[in-house]
């Protein structure tokens, strides 16, 4: 009798064992990767009668802590590293950028509010197998009506939902309204820049430069609007009238670096318009 | 024969041990004999503190076997003396006088014995009446101290001296059985002793001691114990008036239980929120192993510190708590008790930790009879600390032993790790031991950071990263928006041990901005993390710029390649922009007069000057990406070179010295340009120059 017992038992572990290892290599058993992925919610504001736009990127920050750790690992370091033996995957679908990231409206007193509308998405990532390591960060572009959004000093945030994880982005408080044209001229070139609309700056640069010619800011984004255009003496000229008009007052300490992006620009097509 | 106990007998027999306290007081005067020509007089006194326990027990057996009784002895167990001798005689010619004194533990006896009788008929009743005792100090075994002796020659004007000892001598209870132990034969009165031997020795010690008593002045009474209390006094004199001996003596008997309470494993250190934890304290009746009582712990001085980690949670009650439910206790009748609901002769008690830097005191104590008995521990105190923490600075000892930091106080901030960044005038990274050991939430996850080590908290907004800050070998925790307050600080729960100097320490805000001509910035001035309140990245350059040539470089395309690569430039960029939050500054301020910038194609916030931004080692991050143009040595404006020789911008410098380009000396190269370019830093020293705590401006160093 105990034999008989041993015996089904025995029986029942094998045929279990052999069903698990089929599962497995026909992939409906993976094995399970579950680390934390983030998302990083970047909010740019747009002018009042306008759009704003949102950029809403995931990354590892387990990922890059691991990095980090590593590279200050040293006589005088240590790493907290933990050995990782799996590449971190997820398979994502590019509907997920439209389907599965939500925006959400928080009040004062924490009440949170879906906003249903209003929302572009104007680029993103392909689907399939996304890596990540530490140095990645994939992130996709939408374009929000501004009427959609909360009320100055209320916050908004997002919502992406990666297989079964729901991750939760970084929470950004919505700004003042604007004070006057020149700020929302200044605001639309900030956001038609974002959205990559560089064929719709030349009319934003010359209003601005029309109405505030003693700022850099109206040269530069007629700049970035002729070397979209390709006509790049044309925009090495306006970069480095900019470059000429840079010294000027600006809040934080901005002034305090550097106009490098313009000289940048100006060597990138100085050696263009050489060749 | 029906032998009935007597309830006031002593509880011996129930396991129970007790001792014997109180003191003892002996004068001795010698006086000189009445009508000789000496006068004077010398006074031996002891001041004994009684601490005696009871060792052996006889029974004392009637000749049918039957028990009638118990003999007791008593031994010394630390009991203290105190003797002095005074006083002195003038004889005819000389004077002689007596001083000295001594002190010392034990030796207060050579014998103690206390008959308790055990039956109403009891054959010994007339002879030896229950509580009958007799205490005997013998001069070979008790205490002794030396007396000096001075002999005053009056007619030669000579003196001598000599040293002899004095003997503690007296004598209670002569009526009493009076030497026992002398009479009885057998090893150390083992075995029952019969009432024929104890008659015997009464008899045979009456006749014994009726002699000594009379040249002894010692005591000639009967003494009897009397609700537990040896109590007498008396004055004998002897040798024709020459000796008087005084005693008086106040002796309870106290029951003798001590308990042990065990100090906490060592390698257990407190941890809190979900992982909160517990540990277990034992407890026992010392030197018993049947005695039982009942136990109440008591956890007090426990720490209640706001969260239950430097940056989690806002709770401020009691860090420490008794585990509910545990078998056989109960709550106490006190707040922060628990009282067992059994007696025991051991236990053990669970306390739980609901914050990583709790810390209290706990005590035990059991009760007997109705009188609660305080435990020890094995280093005499009447309290634990929780963790194992001896210098009771609220750090488990473990957490400093192994950081090296044991003789150091809680509100230590002494970091000099990683060597060679920061000043050597001021360490520390503005976080103290215990606010280390205690330790912050990073990326949702606890944990403790190194004390040695200096720690900088980043919340990175965008994403991007951090670079090549990672250069400077600081130890970099990146955190979640939460984990600092609104006001950036990361130790927002502090109290206990936090630095007094400064009002919490900040971490840094990596976020993005939409800037034009820049590719980062801080807000609003370059210091240290305390006082800078943003540090900006051109969220631009990876986000969307197609014409960027940084993200043109990369895989990432809008619409195209999947997977972004932070790029070298970038990496750059970040650290350059944190380093100006560590308070780092340019290599040098580059100031070149409009005026006098004769050339039209030349602006003069792209050019390079001798010590300014772009001075020093070329491999800095700390110098900017190339600008259009450089002053040269000859006050020549030059396009600035294309090959910068070796510049990378990878590390942080840590001295002045121009490199590549920027080395000495003068020289003018093939093509009629004039090096060194920048030559070296006005500031430089970079890695010399980190801030982390206080509050830093421009580059402001201590001690510097």
């Amino acid at each position: 009798m105990f034999k008989k017992k041993v015996l089904f038992i025995g029986i029942v572990f094998i045929f279990s064992l052999v069903y698990i290892i089929l599962q497995m290599s026909s992939g409906k058993i993976t094995k399970k990767i579950v680390e934390p992925l983030d998302v990083a919610l970047y909010y740019v504001q747009g002018p009042d009668d306008g759009s704003s736009c949102v950029s809403v990127g995931i990354f590892s920050k387990i990922l890059k802590q691991e990095k980090i750790d590593d590279q200050i690992k040293g006589s005088d370091g240590k790493s907290k590293t933990k050995q990782r033996d799996d590449k971190l995957y997820y398979e994502i679908d590019k509907s997920m950028w439209q389907d599965e990231v939500l925006f959400w409206a928080l009040d004062e007193n924490g009440k949170k509010n879906k906003i249903k509308k209003g929302i572009k998405l104007i680029s993103s990532p392909d689907g399939g197998r996304l890596y990540f390591t530490a140095d990645s960060f994939y992130n996709a572009i939408y374009e929000i009506e501004n009427n959609s959004l909360p009320k100055q000093g209320n916050k908004i945030y997002a919502e992406v939902t990666i297989g079964k994880n729901v991750i939760i982005s970084n929470t950004v408080a919505i700004p003042a309204k604007l004070s006057g044209e020149c700020e929302n001229i200044i605001k639309k070139a900030e956001v038609e820049t974002f959205l990559g609309n560089y064929d719709n700056l030349m009319p934003i640069a010359e209003k601005l430069i029309s109405i505030k010619g003693a700022s850099y800011l109206g040269y530069w984004y007629k700049g970035l609007a002729l070397e979209n255009e390709k006509d790049y003496k044309s925009a090495l000229s306006l970069f480095e009238t900019a470059l000429k008009k840079y010294h000027q007052p600006s809040q934080d300490n901005i002034l305090y670096e550097p106009p490098i992006l313009l000289a940048k620009k100006i060597k990138e097509l100085k050696k263009i318009t050489r060749r | 024969m029906f032998f009935v106990l007597i309830t006031h007998l002593p509880k011996a027999e129930e396991g129970i041990p007790y001792s014997w306290q109180g003191y003892i007081e002996v004068s001795q005067k010698m006086l000189t004999t009445a009508g000789s020509s000496s006068s004077g007089e010398v006074t031996t006194r002891w001041k004994l503190n009684i601490n005696w326990k009871e060792t052996n027990k006889n029974d004392i057996k009637d000749k049918n076997g039957r028990l009638v009784g118990q003999l007791i002895k008593l031994e010394d167990n630390g009991s203290t003396w105190k003797g002095t001798v005074t006083g002195g005689f003038a004889q005819a010619s000389q004077d002689i006088s007596y001083e000295g004194q001594g002190s010392g533990n034990n030796n207060t006896i050579s014998f103690v014995w206390i008959y308790y009788s055990l039956s109403d008929k009891d054959p010994l009743k007339d002879v030896l009446p229950n509580g009958s005792y007799c205490i005997g100090a013998n001069p070979e075994s008790v205490a002794t101290f030396n007396e000096t002796i001075t002999y005053i020659d009056r007619d030669r004007g000579s003196t001598r001296s000599s040293t002899m000892p004095v003997f503690l001598n007296y004598f209670v209870g002569g009526k009493n059985l009076s030497m026992p132990f002398g009479h009885i034969k057998g090893p150390d009165l083992a075995g029952p002793i019969s009432t024929e031997t104890i008659k015997e020795c009464v008899t045979r010690g009456a006749q014994a001691m009726a002699a000594i008593q009379a040249t002894n002045s010692w005591d000639t009474e009967a003494r009897v114990i009397e609700d537990g209390v040896m109590k007498g006094h008396y004055s004998r004199t002897a040798f024709n008036d020459t000796l008087i001996n005084e005693l008086s003596w106040d002796i309870s008997k106290v029951m003798d239980v001590s308990g042990v309470i065990e100090k906490p494993d060592k390698n257990w250190r407190p941890l809190g929120g979900d992982e909160n934890n517990s540990i277990k304290i034992k407890a026992k009746i010392k030197d018993n192993s049947e005695l039982k009582g009942k136990w109440k712990f008591t956890l007090f001085e426990a720490s209640k510190e706001k969260g239950y980690a430097m940056n989690k949670g806002d709770s401020t009650d009691y860090d420490l708590n008794f585990v509910e439910n545990q078998s056989d206790y109960a709550k106490g009748s006190e707040a922060m008790t628990t009282e067992s609901t059994k007696a025991m002769n051991s236990t053990e008690v669970e306390i739980q930790s609901l914050d990583y830097g709790a810390w209290g005191k706990l005590k035990a104590e059991v009760n007997i009879e109705g009188t609660w008995y305080k435990c020890k521990t094995e280093d005499g105190k009447d309290y634990i600390t929780i963790p194992f923490d001896d210098n009771e600075n609220h750090i488990a000892d473990k957490w400093e032993e192994k950081y090296e930091v044991s003789g150091e106080s809680a509100d230590s901030d002494n970091d000099n790790k990683p060597e060679g960044v920061g000043s050597n005038k001021e360490a520390g990274d503005g976080f103290t031991n215990y606010e280390e050991y205690r330790g912050f939430f990073v990326n949702g996850e606890w944990e403790d950071t190194d004390p040695k080590y200096k720690d900088l908290f980043i919340y990175d907004e965008l994403g991007f990263g951090i670079g090549k800050f990672t250069d400077l070998k600081l130890q970099i925790h990146l955190i979640d928006q939460n984990e600092f307050d609104s006001e950036r600080y990361v130790n927002f729960n502090r109290g206990y041990g936090t630095l007094l100097t400064q009002n919490g320490q900040k971490g840094l805000y990596i976020c993005g901005r939409t800037m034009e001509a820049v590719y980062g910035a801080v807000s609003s001035v370059v210091g240290s993390p305390n006082v800078v309140d943003r540090v900006y990245i051109n969220a631009m350059l990876l986000m969307s710029d197609p014409m960027n040539p940084m993200v043109r470089s990369a895989k990432n395309l809008r619409g195209g390649a999947r997977e972004s690569i932070f790029h070298e430039e970038l990496d750059s960029i970040i650290a350059h922009e944190l380093g100006h939050a560590v308070n780092l500054l340019h290599h040098g301020e580059d100031s070149v007069d409009r005026d006098r910038c004769y050339r039209a194609d030349i602006s003069p916030d792209s050019v390079a000057v001798t010590g300014g931004k772009w001075s020093g080692d070329v491999k800095c991050i700390m110098r900017y990406n190339p600008p259009l143009n450089y002053l040269g040595w000859d006050n020549k404006f030059y396009d600035y070179p294309e090959n910068e020789e070796g510049a990378s911008r990878t590390i942080f410098c840590d001295n002045k010295e121009g490199t590549g380009i920027n080395a000495p000396p003068n020289r003018m190269d093939e093509d009629g340009k004039p090096y060194p370019v920048a030559g070296n830093a006005t500031y430089g020293e970079c890695k010399k120059n980190v801030t982390l705590k206080g509050n830093h401006y421009y580059g402001d160093v201590p001690g510097f």
